[in-house]
Protein backbone atom coordinates (compact mmCIF):
# COMPACT_ATOMS: atom_id res chain seq x y z
CA UNK A 1 0.00 0.00 0.00
CA UNK A 2 1.03 3.03 -0.86
CA UNK A 3 1.02 6.70 1.52
CA UNK A 4 -1.16 8.68 -0.13
CA UNK A 5 -0.02 11.83 -0.78
CA UNK A 6 -1.87 14.43 0.91
CA UNK A 7 -1.10 12.21 4.31
CA UNK A 8 2.86 12.25 3.97
CA UNK A 9 2.13 16.10 3.38
CA UNK A 10 0.49 16.30 6.30
CA UNK A 11 2.70 14.55 8.70
CA UNK A 12 5.90 16.31 7.43
CA UNK A 13 3.81 19.26 8.29
CA UNK A 14 3.71 18.17 11.50
CA UNK A 15 7.24 17.26 11.64
CA UNK A 16 8.13 20.14 10.21
CA UNK A 17 6.81 22.05 13.58
CA UNK A 18 7.89 19.94 15.63
CA UNK A 19 11.75 20.21 14.59
CA UNK A 20 11.19 23.99 14.84
CA UNK A 21 10.01 24.06 18.27
CA UNK A 22 11.64 21.07 19.82
CA UNK A 23 15.19 22.02 18.33
CA UNK A 24 15.54 18.77 16.64
CA UNK A 25 13.54 16.44 14.51
CA UNK A 26 11.74 13.92 16.73
CA UNK A 27 14.21 10.39 16.84
CA UNK A 28 12.65 7.05 16.77
CA UNK A 29 14.76 3.25 17.20
CA UNK A 30 13.16 0.52 14.79
CA UNK A 31 14.04 -2.61 16.44
CA UNK A 32 13.73 -6.22 16.26
CA UNK A 33 13.60 -8.13 19.80
CA UNK A 34 14.79 -11.84 20.68
CA UNK A 35 14.53 -13.49 24.12
CA UNK A 36 17.85 -15.39 23.07
CA UNK A 37 20.05 -13.07 20.45
CA UNK A 38 22.81 -15.96 19.85
CA UNK A 39 20.26 -19.11 19.30
CA UNK A 40 18.44 -16.35 16.92
CA UNK A 41 21.33 -15.55 14.81
CA UNK A 42 22.75 -18.71 14.14
CA UNK A 43 19.75 -19.00 11.72
CA UNK A 44 20.89 -15.68 9.89
CA UNK A 45 22.81 -15.86 7.22
CA UNK A 46 26.49 -14.45 8.15
CA UNK A 47 26.62 -11.44 5.32
CA UNK A 48 23.28 -10.90 6.88
CA UNK A 49 24.23 -10.34 9.97
CA UNK A 50 25.39 -7.13 10.26
CA UNK A 51 22.14 -6.02 8.33
CA UNK A 52 18.64 -5.14 9.23
CA UNK A 53 15.79 -7.21 9.26
CA UNK A 54 13.74 -6.39 5.83
CA UNK A 55 10.93 -4.66 7.33
CA UNK A 56 13.05 -2.83 9.33
CA UNK A 57 14.68 -1.40 6.38
CA UNK A 58 10.96 -0.55 5.29
CA UNK A 59 9.56 1.01 8.60
CA UNK A 60 12.84 2.79 8.88
CA UNK A 61 12.88 4.46 5.78
CA UNK A 62 9.38 5.30 6.16
CA UNK A 63 10.30 7.29 9.39
CA UNK A 64 12.84 8.83 7.38
CA UNK A 65 11.12 9.61 3.98
CA UNK A 66 8.76 11.58 6.42
CA UNK A 67 11.76 13.77 8.57
CA UNK A 68 12.70 11.17 11.34
CA UNK A 69 15.86 10.98 12.42
CA UNK A 70 16.34 6.69 12.55
CA UNK A 71 18.23 4.59 14.85
CA UNK A 72 18.32 1.10 13.60
CA UNK A 73 18.71 -1.67 15.64
CA UNK A 74 21.11 -4.72 14.90
CA UNK A 75 19.08 -7.98 14.31
CA UNK A 76 17.67 -9.83 17.32
CA UNK A 77 18.55 -7.19 19.62
CA UNK A 78 18.15 -7.99 23.45
CA UNK A 79 15.15 -6.20 25.43
CA UNK A 80 17.82 -4.52 27.17
CA UNK A 81 19.97 -4.11 24.69
CA UNK A 82 17.22 -2.30 22.80
CA UNK A 83 16.50 0.00 25.91
CA UNK A 84 20.22 0.90 25.94
CA UNK A 85 20.59 1.77 22.10
CA UNK A 86 16.74 3.72 22.76
CA UNK A 87 18.60 5.64 25.78
CA UNK A 88 21.87 6.57 23.81
CA UNK A 89 19.96 7.75 21.08
CA UNK A 90 18.03 9.61 23.49
CA UNK A 91 14.69 8.50 21.05
CA UNK A 92 11.40 9.54 21.52
CA UNK A 93 9.66 6.84 20.31
CA UNK A 94 11.34 3.39 19.92
CA UNK A 95 8.99 1.26 16.89
CA UNK A 96 9.01 -2.86 17.22
CA UNK A 97 8.98 -4.65 13.99
CA UNK A 98 9.54 -8.27 14.97
CA UNK A 99 9.76 -9.81 18.14
CA UNK A 100 11.51 -13.65 18.45
CA UNK A 101 10.75 -15.39 21.51
CA UNK A 102 7.55 -14.48 23.57
CA UNK A 103 6.33 -11.34 22.61
CA UNK A 104 4.95 -10.29 26.33
CA UNK A 105 8.28 -11.73 28.46
CA UNK A 106 10.23 -9.13 25.57
CA UNK A 107 8.15 -5.97 25.22
CA UNK A 108 7.42 -5.72 29.13
CA UNK A 109 11.21 -6.58 29.59
CA UNK A 110 11.85 -3.55 27.32
CA UNK A 111 9.31 -1.16 29.02
CA UNK A 112 10.88 -2.11 32.25
CA UNK A 113 14.47 -1.64 31.43
CA UNK A 114 13.55 1.85 30.26
CA UNK A 115 11.81 2.56 32.88
CA UNK A 116 15.00 1.57 35.21
CA UNK A 117 17.22 3.43 32.85
CA UNK A 118 14.79 6.67 33.77
CA UNK A 119 13.21 6.65 30.46
CA UNK A 120 9.73 5.38 30.99
CA UNK A 121 8.71 8.58 28.76
CA UNK A 122 10.11 7.12 25.77
CA UNK A 123 7.22 5.81 23.85
CA UNK A 124 6.79 2.17 22.68
CA UNK A 125 4.46 1.34 19.23
CA UNK A 126 4.37 -2.31 17.75
CA UNK A 127 2.97 -3.60 14.78
CA UNK A 128 -0.52 -5.60 15.48
CA UNK A 129 1.03 -8.96 15.49
CA UNK A 130 3.20 -8.09 18.34
CA UNK A 131 0.31 -6.15 20.22
CA UNK A 132 -1.77 -9.20 19.93
CA UNK A 133 0.62 -11.68 21.25
CA UNK A 134 2.54 -9.65 23.63
CA UNK A 135 -0.88 -8.18 25.76
CA UNK A 136 1.51 -5.19 27.01
CA UNK A 137 0.17 -1.73 26.72
CA UNK A 138 1.50 -0.14 23.96
CA UNK A 139 1.47 3.98 22.97
CA UNK A 140 0.82 2.98 19.54
CA UNK A 141 -0.04 0.16 17.04
CA UNK A 142 0.78 -0.03 13.43
CA UNK A 143 0.27 -2.28 10.66
CA UNK A 144 3.22 -3.72 8.53
CA UNK A 145 2.22 -2.12 4.62
CA UNK A 146 0.10 0.13 6.40
CA UNK A 147 1.57 3.63 5.31
CA UNK A 148 3.70 5.43 8.22
CA UNK A 149 2.07 8.60 7.70
CA UNK A 150 -0.82 7.72 9.60
CA UNK A 151 1.02 6.02 12.53
CA UNK A 152 2.96 9.27 12.49
CA UNK A 153 -0.08 11.55 12.67
CA UNK A 154 -1.31 9.47 15.50
CA UNK A 155 1.93 9.57 17.23
CA UNK A 156 2.98 13.61 16.99
CA UNK A 157 0.62 14.96 19.23
CA UNK A 158 1.86 12.79 22.17
CA UNK A 159 5.58 13.43 21.52
CA UNK A 160 4.65 16.96 21.01
CA UNK A 161 3.32 16.96 24.38
CA UNK A 162 6.46 15.07 26.06
CA UNK A 163 8.78 16.60 24.76
CA UNK A 164 8.06 20.49 22.38
CA UNK B 1 33.63 25.75 11.41
CA UNK B 2 33.43 24.62 7.93
CA UNK B 3 36.90 25.66 6.86
CA UNK B 4 39.43 25.63 8.98
CA UNK B 5 41.96 28.43 7.58
CA UNK B 6 39.29 30.64 7.48
CA UNK B 7 40.01 33.01 10.43
CA UNK B 8 44.21 32.83 9.34
CA UNK B 9 46.70 32.14 7.21
CA UNK B 10 47.79 28.63 9.26
CA UNK B 11 47.87 25.49 6.98
CA UNK B 12 46.47 22.47 8.60
CA UNK B 13 49.72 20.86 10.65
CA UNK B 14 51.61 24.21 10.62
CA UNK B 15 53.25 25.68 13.31
CA UNK B 16 50.52 27.91 15.12
CA UNK B 17 52.03 30.93 17.34
CA UNK B 18 49.91 32.95 19.89
CA UNK B 19 50.63 36.00 20.21
CA UNK B 20 49.76 35.38 23.81
CA UNK B 21 50.82 38.61 25.50
CA UNK B 22 47.81 40.58 22.91
CA UNK B 23 45.59 37.87 23.70
CA UNK B 24 45.65 38.22 27.41
CA UNK B 25 45.69 41.82 27.63
CA UNK B 26 42.49 42.68 26.03
CA UNK B 27 40.64 39.27 26.89
CA UNK B 28 39.75 38.36 30.36
CA UNK B 29 40.71 34.97 31.25
CA UNK B 30 38.88 32.23 31.20
CA UNK B 31 37.90 30.00 34.61
CA UNK B 32 36.92 33.43 36.21
CA UNK B 33 32.62 33.29 36.99
CA UNK B 34 30.67 36.18 38.66
CA UNK B 35 27.71 35.45 40.09
CA UNK B 36 25.77 35.44 37.45
CA UNK B 37 27.04 32.91 35.65
CA UNK B 38 26.55 30.77 38.94
CA UNK B 39 23.16 31.51 39.13
CA UNK B 40 22.42 30.52 35.52
CA UNK B 41 23.91 26.83 36.22
CA UNK B 42 21.36 26.87 38.56
CA UNK B 43 18.62 27.35 35.93
CA UNK B 44 16.49 24.22 35.25
CA UNK B 45 16.95 22.55 32.15
CA UNK B 46 14.57 23.01 29.41
CA UNK B 47 11.86 20.72 29.64
CA UNK B 48 11.77 19.81 26.10
CA UNK B 49 14.89 18.26 26.23
CA UNK B 50 14.50 16.50 30.14
CA UNK B 51 11.09 15.13 29.10
CA UNK B 52 8.14 15.28 31.40
CA UNK B 53 9.43 12.77 33.94
CA UNK B 54 12.53 14.84 35.56
CA UNK B 55 13.37 18.42 36.44
CA UNK B 56 17.28 19.11 37.33
CA UNK B 57 19.39 22.38 37.49
CA UNK B 58 21.92 22.43 34.47
CA UNK B 59 24.52 21.85 37.25
CA UNK B 60 23.13 18.80 38.51
CA UNK B 61 22.66 17.74 34.78
CA UNK B 62 26.51 18.54 34.39
CA UNK B 63 26.64 16.53 38.14
CA UNK B 64 24.62 13.22 37.04
CA UNK B 65 27.05 13.13 33.34
CA UNK B 66 29.60 12.44 35.54
CA UNK B 67 28.61 10.14 37.71
CA UNK B 68 28.09 8.36 34.49
CA UNK B 69 24.55 8.09 33.86
CA UNK B 70 23.60 7.14 29.98
CA UNK B 71 20.44 8.91 30.23
CA UNK B 72 21.96 11.76 31.41
CA UNK B 73 24.96 12.07 29.07
CA UNK B 74 22.35 11.15 26.32
CA UNK B 75 20.45 14.19 27.10
CA UNK B 76 23.13 16.65 27.50
CA UNK B 77 24.06 15.42 23.71
CA UNK B 78 20.58 16.76 23.13
CA UNK B 79 20.94 19.50 24.72
CA UNK B 80 24.09 21.05 22.66
CA UNK B 81 22.88 19.19 19.41
CA UNK B 82 19.73 21.44 19.95
CA UNK B 83 19.43 24.09 17.32
CA UNK B 84 17.10 26.09 19.77
CA UNK B 85 18.88 29.60 20.46
CA UNK B 86 17.82 29.32 24.39
CA UNK B 87 18.87 25.78 24.02
CA UNK B 88 22.04 26.92 23.15
CA UNK B 89 22.24 29.32 25.92
CA UNK B 90 22.25 26.06 28.23
CA UNK B 91 24.46 24.34 26.29
CA UNK B 92 27.14 26.56 26.89
CA UNK B 93 26.17 27.07 30.49
CA UNK B 94 26.74 22.91 30.59
CA UNK B 95 30.21 23.55 29.14
CA UNK B 96 31.04 26.30 31.76
CA UNK B 97 29.71 23.48 33.94
CA UNK B 98 32.14 20.91 33.43
CA UNK B 99 34.87 23.41 33.06
CA UNK B 100 34.16 24.73 36.27
CA UNK B 101 34.23 21.34 37.51
CA UNK B 102 37.84 20.17 36.36
CA UNK B 103 38.24 17.39 34.28
CA UNK B 104 37.64 13.93 35.33
CA UNK B 105 40.80 12.46 34.05
CA UNK B 106 43.81 12.87 31.54
CA UNK B 107 42.95 14.19 28.14
CA UNK B 108 40.93 12.08 26.22
CA UNK B 109 42.29 10.43 22.63
CA UNK B 110 40.24 12.22 20.20
CA UNK B 111 40.21 10.09 17.06
CA UNK B 112 38.22 11.10 13.66
CA UNK B 113 37.31 7.91 11.38
CA UNK B 114 36.96 8.47 8.23
CA UNK B 115 36.73 5.97 4.98
CA UNK B 116 34.69 5.88 1.45
CA UNK B 117 30.91 4.12 2.48
CA UNK B 118 31.70 0.45 2.05
CA UNK B 119 35.54 1.10 3.57
CA UNK B 120 34.65 -0.64 6.66
CA UNK B 121 34.72 2.06 9.09
CA UNK B 122 31.81 0.91 11.45
CA UNK B 123 32.84 -3.06 11.78
CA UNK B 124 36.61 -1.20 11.99
CA UNK B 125 35.42 0.76 15.03
CA UNK B 126 33.30 -2.00 16.75
CA UNK B 127 36.36 -4.45 16.57
CA UNK B 128 38.74 -1.78 17.62
CA UNK B 129 36.39 -0.59 20.51
CA UNK B 130 35.97 -3.81 21.90
CA UNK B 131 40.09 -4.30 21.95
CA UNK B 132 40.42 -1.54 23.79
CA UNK B 133 37.97 -1.58 26.35
CA UNK B 134 39.30 -5.06 27.09
CA UNK B 135 41.89 -2.34 28.13
CA UNK B 136 40.60 -1.10 30.51
CA UNK B 137 39.22 2.35 27.98
CA UNK B 138 35.66 3.65 27.93
CA UNK B 139 34.74 3.93 24.40
CA UNK B 140 32.75 6.31 23.12
CA UNK B 141 31.78 6.82 19.54
CA UNK B 142 30.08 9.54 17.60
CA UNK B 143 29.10 8.82 14.14
CA UNK B 144 27.77 11.86 11.46
CA UNK B 145 25.09 10.56 9.22
CA UNK B 146 24.11 12.10 6.54
CA UNK B 147 20.42 13.94 6.89
CA UNK B 148 18.66 13.58 3.62
CA UNK B 149 18.10 17.29 1.81
CA UNK B 150 14.82 16.15 0.85
CA UNK B 151 12.78 15.02 3.77
CA UNK B 152 15.44 16.06 6.76
CA UNK B 153 15.65 12.96 7.92
CA UNK B 154 17.96 9.95 8.28
CA UNK B 155 18.79 6.54 8.57
CA UNK B 156 21.35 6.38 11.76
CA UNK B 157 21.89 2.57 10.99
CA UNK B 158 25.63 2.07 12.01
CA UNK B 159 25.30 0.07 15.30
CA UNK B 160 23.61 -2.42 13.26
CA UNK B 161 27.66 -2.69 12.19
CA UNK B 162 28.79 -2.18 16.17
CA UNK B 163 27.09 -5.36 17.18
CA UNK B 164 29.86 -6.37 19.53
CA UNK B 165 30.88 -2.18 20.93
CA UNK B 166 27.46 -2.40 21.19
CA UNK B 167 26.28 -4.49 23.54
CA UNK B 168 29.65 -2.87 25.94
CA UNK B 169 28.77 -0.86 29.12
CA UNK B 170 32.14 0.96 28.53
CA UNK B 171 30.72 2.08 25.08
CA UNK B 172 28.62 4.60 24.19
CA UNK B 173 27.46 4.95 20.35
CA UNK B 174 25.74 7.98 20.04
CA UNK B 175 24.48 8.50 15.74
CA UNK B 176 24.26 12.24 15.11
CA UNK B 177 22.01 13.57 11.87
CA UNK B 178 24.53 15.46 9.90
CA UNK B 179 21.29 18.00 9.47
CA UNK B 180 21.64 20.42 6.65
CA UNK B 181 23.97 22.96 7.45
CA UNK B 182 27.49 21.68 8.14
CA UNK B 183 28.50 24.31 10.80
CA UNK B 184 25.46 22.98 13.03
CA UNK B 185 27.21 19.70 13.37
CA UNK B 186 30.41 20.34 13.54
CA UNK B 187 29.80 22.11 16.89
CA UNK B 188 27.10 19.90 17.88
CA UNK B 189 29.62 17.30 17.45
CA UNK B 190 32.47 18.94 19.45
CA UNK B 191 30.54 19.75 22.14
CA UNK B 192 28.52 15.92 22.32
CA UNK B 193 32.30 15.27 22.69
CA UNK B 194 33.27 17.19 25.37
CA UNK B 195 30.16 16.08 26.88
CA UNK B 196 31.23 12.28 26.72
CA UNK B 197 34.27 13.26 28.12
CA UNK B 198 33.22 14.78 30.99
CA UNK B 199 31.46 11.49 31.44
CA UNK B 200 34.21 10.25 31.67
CA UNK B 201 34.90 8.74 28.06
CA UNK B 202 38.92 8.47 27.68
CA UNK B 203 38.89 7.71 23.99
CA UNK B 204 36.37 9.46 21.62
CA UNK B 205 35.80 7.80 18.03
CA UNK B 206 33.95 10.32 16.18
CA UNK B 207 32.96 8.66 12.25
CA UNK B 208 32.19 10.76 8.92
CA UNK B 209 31.37 9.48 5.71
CA UNK B 210 34.17 10.29 3.75
CA UNK B 211 32.72 12.35 0.89
CA UNK B 212 32.38 15.97 1.96
CA UNK B 213 33.15 18.74 3.96
CA UNK B 214 32.19 17.11 7.13
CA UNK B 215 35.87 15.23 7.56
CA UNK B 216 37.23 19.03 7.47
CA UNK B 217 35.12 20.11 10.54
CA UNK B 218 35.91 16.76 12.37
CA UNK B 219 40.04 17.16 11.76
CA UNK B 220 39.47 20.53 13.23
CA UNK B 221 38.15 18.78 16.62
CA UNK B 222 40.66 15.46 16.65
CA UNK B 223 43.85 15.26 17.65
CA UNK B 224 44.37 12.66 15.05
CA UNK B 225 42.67 11.56 11.87
CA UNK B 226 42.43 8.12 10.61
CA UNK B 227 41.54 7.22 6.88
CA UNK B 228 40.10 3.72 6.57
CA UNK B 229 40.33 2.27 3.08
CA UNK B 230 39.94 -0.67 1.07
CA UNK B 231 42.67 -2.41 -1.32
CA UNK B 232 41.70 -2.08 -5.49
CA UNK B 233 40.13 1.33 -4.19
CA UNK B 234 41.85 3.22 -6.65
CA UNK B 235 38.63 4.65 -8.74
CA UNK B 236 37.51 4.76 -4.40
CA UNK B 237 40.13 6.79 -3.42
CA UNK B 238 39.76 9.54 -6.69
CA UNK B 239 36.24 9.77 -4.67
CA UNK B 240 38.16 10.86 -1.01
CA UNK B 241 39.15 14.53 -1.79
CA UNK B 242 42.67 15.19 -1.98
CA UNK B 243 41.94 17.36 0.68
CA UNK B 244 41.02 14.17 2.66
CA UNK B 245 44.01 12.35 1.98
CA UNK B 246 46.09 15.63 3.33
CA UNK B 247 44.32 15.31 6.44
CA UNK B 248 44.84 11.65 6.97
CA UNK B 249 47.54 10.94 10.17
CA UNK B 250 46.92 7.34 10.12
CA UNK B 251 45.92 5.07 7.17
CA UNK B 252 44.42 1.60 7.41
CA UNK B 253 43.97 -0.56 4.08
CA UNK B 254 41.01 -2.69 6.03
CA UNK B 255 39.97 -6.20 4.87
CA UNK B 256 43.06 -7.62 4.97
CA UNK B 257 42.02 -10.92 5.42
CA UNK B 258 41.80 -13.96 3.16
CA UNK B 259 42.64 -13.48 -0.92
CA UNK B 260 42.60 -10.12 -0.10
CA UNK B 261 45.51 -9.78 2.28
CA UNK B 262 48.56 -9.72 -0.23
CA UNK B 263 46.46 -6.93 -2.31
CA UNK B 264 45.88 -5.07 1.06
CA UNK B 265 49.75 -5.09 1.31
CA UNK B 266 50.51 -3.99 -2.08
CA UNK B 267 47.73 -1.46 -1.79
CA UNK B 268 49.43 -0.03 1.86
CA UNK B 269 53.10 0.13 -0.13
CA UNK B 270 51.62 2.09 -3.15
CA UNK B 271 49.58 4.91 -0.75
CA UNK B 272 52.79 5.17 1.62
CA UNK B 273 54.77 6.30 -1.73
CA UNK B 274 51.56 8.24 -2.92
CA UNK B 275 51.73 9.93 0.62
CA UNK B 276 55.47 10.98 0.38
CA UNK B 277 53.91 13.36 -2.85
CA UNK B 278 51.65 14.17 -1.71
CA UNK B 279 53.30 15.59 1.82
CA UNK B 280 56.18 17.43 -0.09
CA UNK B 281 56.96 19.58 2.91
CA UNK B 282 60.29 19.42 4.07
CA UNK B 283 59.66 18.41 7.58
CA UNK B 284 55.72 16.95 7.15
CA UNK B 285 55.54 13.83 8.75
CA UNK B 286 54.29 11.08 6.52
CA UNK B 287 51.41 9.52 7.89
CA UNK B 288 51.93 5.82 8.53
CA UNK B 289 50.09 3.29 6.24
CA UNK B 290 49.16 -0.04 7.87
CA UNK B 291 46.79 -2.73 7.08
CA UNK B 292 44.23 -4.44 9.18
CA UNK B 293 41.57 -6.87 9.27
CA UNK B 294 38.08 -6.34 11.51
CA UNK B 295 37.54 -10.38 10.80
CA UNK B 296 40.46 -11.71 12.01
CA UNK B 297 41.33 -8.91 14.47
CA UNK B 298 44.65 -8.81 12.48
CA UNK B 299 46.62 -5.30 12.29
CA UNK B 300 43.88 -3.49 14.64
CA UNK B 301 46.19 -2.88 17.60
CA UNK B 302 49.29 -2.18 15.07
CA UNK B 303 46.76 0.63 13.65
CA UNK B 304 45.89 2.08 17.29
CA UNK B 305 49.71 2.12 18.11
CA UNK B 306 50.22 4.49 15.08
CA UNK B 307 47.58 6.49 16.50
CA UNK B 308 49.00 6.90 19.73
CA UNK B 309 52.63 7.56 18.35
CA UNK B 310 51.44 10.20 16.25
CA UNK B 311 49.73 11.40 19.14
CA UNK B 312 53.05 11.22 21.31
CA UNK B 313 54.57 12.36 18.38
CA UNK B 314 52.19 15.48 18.59
CA UNK B 315 52.87 15.82 22.24
CA UNK B 316 56.37 15.91 22.27
CA UNK B 317 56.73 18.11 19.32
CA UNK B 318 53.92 20.74 21.91
CA UNK B 319 52.11 20.13 18.40
CA UNK B 320 49.78 18.72 20.40
CA UNK B 321 48.73 21.88 22.53
CA UNK B 322 49.16 23.62 19.21
CA UNK B 323 46.39 21.67 17.50
CA UNK B 324 44.43 22.09 20.67
CA UNK B 325 44.75 25.73 20.99
CA UNK B 326 44.35 26.57 17.04
CA UNK B 327 40.91 24.13 17.66
CA UNK B 328 40.03 26.23 20.46
CA UNK B 329 40.38 29.89 18.45
CA UNK B 330 38.29 28.33 15.29
CA UNK B 331 36.07 26.92 17.46
CA UNK B 332 35.62 29.94 19.11
CA UNK B 333 34.65 31.33 15.24
CA UNK B 334 32.42 27.96 14.65
CA UNK B 335 30.50 29.74 17.91
CA UNK B 336 30.01 32.64 16.56
CA UNK B 337 28.87 31.42 12.84
CA UNK B 338 26.54 29.10 14.21
CA UNK B 339 24.70 31.81 17.00
CA UNK B 340 24.59 34.47 14.35
CA UNK B 341 22.92 32.03 11.90
CA UNK B 342 20.30 30.50 13.97
CA UNK B 343 19.18 33.73 15.78
CA UNK B 344 18.99 35.26 12.58
CA UNK B 345 16.88 31.94 11.11
CA UNK B 346 14.97 32.24 14.11
CA UNK B 347 13.95 35.79 14.73
CA UNK B 348 10.78 36.44 14.54
CA UNK B 349 10.56 38.91 12.10
CA UNK B 350 12.82 36.83 9.65
CA UNK B 351 10.83 33.68 10.11
CA UNK B 352 7.41 35.74 9.21
CA UNK B 353 8.80 37.07 5.85
CA UNK B 354 11.12 33.88 4.95
CA UNK B 355 8.12 32.29 2.62
CA UNK B 356 7.46 36.23 1.11
CA UNK B 357 11.25 36.80 0.10
CA UNK B 358 11.81 33.40 -0.94
CA UNK B 359 8.61 33.76 -3.48
CA UNK B 360 10.13 37.12 -4.51
CA UNK B 361 13.81 35.57 -4.99
CA UNK B 362 12.51 32.91 -6.91
CA UNK B 363 9.43 34.68 -9.21
CA UNK B 364 12.30 37.02 -10.00
CA UNK B 365 10.91 40.00 -8.79
CA UNK B 366 13.92 40.66 -6.14
CA UNK B 367 17.45 39.66 -6.94
CA UNK B 368 19.53 37.17 -4.61
CA UNK B 369 21.80 40.26 -3.61
CA UNK B 370 18.69 42.53 -3.01
CA UNK B 371 16.92 40.39 -0.82
CA UNK B 372 20.04 39.20 0.95
CA UNK B 373 20.79 42.43 2.18
CA UNK B 374 17.08 43.12 2.89
CA UNK B 375 17.22 40.15 5.38
CA UNK B 376 20.41 41.36 6.72
CA UNK B 377 19.21 44.49 7.58
CA UNK B 378 15.92 43.34 9.55
CA UNK B 379 18.51 41.30 11.28
CA UNK B 380 20.63 44.26 12.19
CA UNK B 381 17.34 46.10 13.45
CA UNK B 382 16.14 43.49 15.10
CA UNK B 383 19.41 42.00 17.20
CA UNK B 384 18.47 40.33 20.74
CA UNK B 385 18.85 42.70 23.57
CA UNK B 386 21.05 40.70 25.01
CA UNK B 387 23.60 41.34 22.83
CA UNK B 388 23.81 45.35 23.53
CA UNK B 389 25.69 46.67 25.69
Amino acid sequence: MKNSAAQMEEARGIVEGFAAQAGRRPRVLVAELSDDNDSRLQGVAAQDLGEADPNQKIVATGFADLGFDVDVGPRCQLPERAAMQAIDGDVHVVALVAVEGSAGGEVAELRKVLGAGGADDIMVVATDSIAQESGVALDAVFCLGDPIASLVVTLMPEISARFA
Amino acid sequence: MTQPNDHGDLKWGEEYKPEWGEWQSTVQAGGQRDASQLEAAKQLVNGRIMGRSEQMTIAELAVKVREGSRRHLARAITLVESSRVDDRAQAYELLREFRRLGPVGPPAVRVGVTGVPGAGKSTFIDALGVKLIEQGHKVAVLAVDPSSSKSGGSVLGDRTRMAALAVSDNAFIRPSPSGNHLGGVARATREAMLVAEAAGYDVVLIETVGVGQSEVAVAGMVDTFLLVTLARAGDQLQGIKKGILEMADVISVNKADGDNEAASRVAARELKSAMKLINSAPNARVPEVLTSSSYTGIGLMEVWEAVLEHREHLQQSGGLDRRRAVQQRDWMWSLIDGTLLDTLRQLPVVRNRKAEFERLVMSGDLSAVDAAEQVLELFGANVPQTWLS
